[in-house]
């Protein structure tokens, strides 16, 4: 009897222990219905992805746990169409409404997203900036898009051409593929000025794909893909305007209008105009800091879209003057060391694609054309450059499935043509280029029912295409697979074949801002006989792991990259300071490359990220020996941090970069008179830069924000900087900012809404 | 008898905590989120407006996601007139389908896709 009552008590003190924890924890309850509003028994409830879940009662009540983050909520009920919500922690009492007919419905996910992130989804190693993120900044071009990104290093613009160049896997942009919209572009002579010919408000996202990567585009992007994608006039504001001043002296202007239109016809004007009026000379060393510039640009898009069909037509236009250099003679010298550049660019592409060809919704072809002409005309004091392109492209891509959508195919044969005249003074570098080529990629993924996603994906494609310039047909084969651990962790590899034709004169223009003679070994003239193609394999890994810190999203991710070049033109500014060598290397060359990402969300609207990069890039000179290339950063840190209100009218932003030391090129010839020391790597130093965003209503915002915060400057930019007639002037060597504070104010405005 | 009177006591409990639960969600207000088609921020001002029925204290729609999320009281009114309402000013959601002449009218950026 005792026995039985010591049982009871004990059930009884369990049930109410129960029963007050059930009280301390907050629950969600709602109810679910038919499209009817009728109450439906029976219907289960869960968390998804989790073991918490429930059933209806009789009066189509549930209750469950509350989570205490955005979390998704899964309804199933037999005959109905099963349905996904997503329910923030503040809402604890659902109406669920879920529809009778089996339809196939379309599953919004929304998961927290950081700006700036690597899927945990995609197949390769595919890091995206959304334009959310390109807010952050004042970005108003793409090249300035990069620094808040832990991926791509943007060095230091040349004083005297404002050239500023970027570095993926520690190798120079040229080894990376430029893609608009899926489409190379801004190749050949455009190189140095392309990523300033995409103003920052065209920009609705940025995909930096690591490594080898798809070889639909070409056989380029040795280190890896950089594609931008613009706005489109059918989802972009009807009027969208965008103002901008610092006291560097720049001025911009950008309008969007856009017309939806009536039926499936949108067309949009996207227009840019810039200036900088730079009167700045911070080191005092009567050339200014960069250089003047102003720039109209403008893109008219035409769009069709329709179920089966979507159809584009695009023209760009764009002018760009720039003078710099020298700001008072010297005397007893002639004449001032003026730079002074100019740019014209036409082009004109178009895109039309097809779904469901025959009648099967995974039969896709689509076609691409593009052709354009761009010429630049410049002086860098005694030396004249001149050049003028015209580019052609077209690609047809076809995707169908084998059996069943486990199994992938795409084929494409594409042709690309470049006509380019080339001079520096009397030397001339014409050239033409003719591709024909053809790609064929197979895609296998296997689903996971309980991931929901395909937890294994292997992509092996190859290109094969001839090219006229270097009479050799070029083999590219690639392969890339990811294996998801669980749908938070990914492990990806990568490994493929790359090549380039590179453009020497123009992707070094910023050496004839010096008094160095260019030596191309072997000499330039002959047909093919300048130092040539160049050919690489790149082998990648990456691990990313999405994880709760304290019920907070964060992730982490390491990407580890090896690029070993077969055939390598190393432009070489150590052997002479008089003198810069262009040669083929004999011996190893190669990049090892490392990045480190960490972001943690700490509490709602907070977002932290923490970047760092190990770069160790050497190839073998003339001489025989394995040196560290110049201008590298081997160590760089990034942290970010960004804040947005709760009500999203107030956004802050900072981010700090850390470059380690760089090797600075061989100066050590150079005679005392003209460099005072020459050091043979810089400084650490760290750049910091910060940003306020308020919102006034849903039109109009405005930015606030301050670049190198901190002034760091270098200041002995430009070697010889009083003698510009001495064969050592050189303004090339630049590895550290030359303008100290620098304010700018924005503002955004749509009405519309932004 | 005595175990007769601790299960009785046991339900009691039972049942109150059930009861106290129901109350609770009977005061509250309800949350209610679907579909409604849109392009942009004109369309969800207009949007916005048309769900803020009487009983209605919070209408959101995403315009990425395209989900309305409306918090209301169950006594004052339901879903389906919300529904309703915002099909009137010319949005389709996954239940209720603008009139086409209402669709017509909207501005020519508010003309989103509308399913077949």
């Amino acid at each position: 009897m005792k026995k039985i009552y010591v049982l009871l008590a004990g059930l009884f003190l369990f049930v109410q222990a129960l029963f007050s924890q059930q009280k301390n924890v907050p629950r969600l309850t709602g109810i679910v219905t038919n499209e009817h509003e009728e109450l439906l028994a029976g219907a289960t409830v869960f968390w998804k992805d989790t073991k918490v879940g429930t059933v209806t009662d009789t009066a189509g009540r549930f209750s469950l746990p509350a989570r205490e983050v955005e979390a998704t909520l899964a309804v199933q009920y037999t005959g109905h169409s099963p349905a996904e919500i997503r329910v923030l922690p503040t809402e604890n009492n659902l109406w669920i409404e879920i529809s009778g007919i089996a339809q196939l419905q379309e599953v919004t996910v929304t998961e927290h997203g950081f700006d700036n992130k690597v899927s945990t989804l995609e197949t390769r190693n595919i890091e995206s900036i959304s334009s959310k993120e390109l807010r952050k900044a004042p970005c108003c071009n793409l090249s300035e898009s990069f620094e808040t990104n832990g991926a791509v290093d943007v060095a230091y613009a040349n004083a005297l051409t404002g050239v500023k160049e970027i570095q993926m896997l520690g190798l120079r942009g040229v080894y990376s593929q430029f893609m608009v919209e899926n489409r190379p572009s801004l190749g050949g002579i455009a190189t140095p000025f392309a990523f300033e010919y995409l103003p920052g408000t065209w920009l609705d996202g940025i995909q930096l794909a690591k490594g080898a990567s798809t070889v639909k585009n070409g056989n380029a992007g040795i280190a890896g893909q950089i594609n931008a994608e613009l706005v489109k006039p059918h989802l972009d504001k009807p009027l969208f305007v965008n103002a901008f001043t610092s006291t560097e002296g720049r001025g911009e202007l950008n309008v969007h209008l856009n017309n939806k239109g009536k039926g499936r016809v949108s067309n949009g004007v996207l227009l840019h105009g810039s200036f900088v009026e730079n009167r700045w000379d911070m080191n005092d060393d009567n050339f200014y800091d960069s250089p003047s510039r102003q720039q109209l640009n403008g893109l008219y898009r035409l769009f069709y879209e329709s179920p089966k069909m979507c159809a584009q037509f695009n023209v760009q236009a764009l002018t760009d003057r720039r003078q710099g250099g020298q700001i008072n003679p010297i005397e007893g010298v002639p004449g001032l060391f003026a730079i002074d550049q100019n740019n014209d660019r036409v082009e004109v592409w178009g895109k039309i694609g097809y779904e469901g060809v025959g009648g099967k919704p995974y039969n896709q072809v689509g076609n691409m054309v593009s052709t354009s002409w761009h010429r630049t005309n410049s002086l860098f004091g005694p030396n004249i450059y001149a050049a003028e392109q015209r580019s052609f492209y077209w690609q047809s891509l076809y995707q169908t499935i084998i059996g069943t959508t486990d199994h992938k195919i795409v084929a494409a044969p594409s042709f690309q043509y470049d006509d380019i005249q080339e001079s520096v003074n009397e030397g001339k570098l014409d050239r033409r280029e003719a591709v024909p080529g053809a790609m064929l990629e197979y895609t296998y993924s296997r689903p996971n029912l309980k991931m929901e996603i395909p937890d294994l994906v292997v992509v092996v494609g190859a290109r094969a295409d001839w090219n006229s310039r270097f009479d050799q047909l070029l083999f590219a084969p690639r392969v890339s697979a990811k294996y998801n651990f669980t749908a938070d962790a990914v492990a990806r590899l990568s490994a493929g074949r790359g090549f380039r034709s590179p453009h020497l004169m123009a992707e070094n223009i910023s050496l004839l801002a010096s008094n160095r003679s260019l030596v191309f070994s072997p000499p330039v003239g002959g047909a093919g006989s300048n130092p040539g193609l160049e050919e690489a394999w790149n082998y990648g890994l990456n691990f990313t792991q999405n994880f709760k810190i304290a019920r907070r999203t964060s992730s982490f991710s390491i990407d580890l990259y090896r690029t070993d070049f077969i055939q390598q033109v190393l432009v070489d500014v150590d052997q002479s300071p008089t003198e810069v060598f262009f040669y083929t290397v004999d011996g190893k060359s190669f990049s090892n490359s490392l990045l480190t990402t960490f972001q943690y969300n700490p509490f709602p609207g907070f977002d932290v990220k923490l970047a760092y990069k190990w770069n160790d890039v050497r190839a073998t000179y003339a001489d025989g020996v394995l040196r560290t290339l110049p201008l590298v950063a081997k160590h760089r840190g990034l942290v970010t941090l960004d804040y947005t209100t709760p009500d999203k009218n107030w956004m802050f932003n900072t981010r700090v970069q850390i470059i380690g030391p760089q090797r600075l090129p061989d100066n050590s010839q150079v005679p005392h008179e003209y460099i005072h020391d020459f050091p043979e790597t810089s400084p650490t130093f760290a750049v910091w830069n910060a940003q306020v965003t308020r919102r006034f209503g849903k039109k109009f915002e405005l930015y606030l924000g301050g670049e190198n915060l901190n002034g760091y400057q270098q200041h002995e930019a430009i070697i010889a900087a009083d003698k510009p007639d001495s064969p050592y002037f050189n303004g090339s060597q630049i590895w550290a900012p030359l303008m100290g504070q620098v304010a700018y104010l924005g503002l955004r405005f749509a009405p519309a809404g932004l | 008898m005595k175990y007769g009177f601790l299960f009785i006591l046991f339900f009691l409990l039972n049942a109150g905590a059930g009861q106290a639960q129901t109350t609770d969600s009977a005061s509250n207000s309800m949350t209610t989120k679907f579909k409604v088609y849109g392009n942009c921020g004109m369309c969800e001002n207009r949007i916005e407006t048309a769900a803020r029925l009487e009983g209605v204290t919070l209408a959101d729609w995403d315009v990425d996601t395209k989900i309305l999320t409306v918090t209301f009281d169950p006594a004052k009114v339901k879903p389906g007139q919300v529904h309703k309402a915002v099909a009137a000013v010319g949005h389709d959601t996954d239940k209720e389908r603008a009139d086409d002449a209402v669709y017509a009218k909207l501005h020519g950026c508010c003309q989103y896709e509308r399913r077949q």
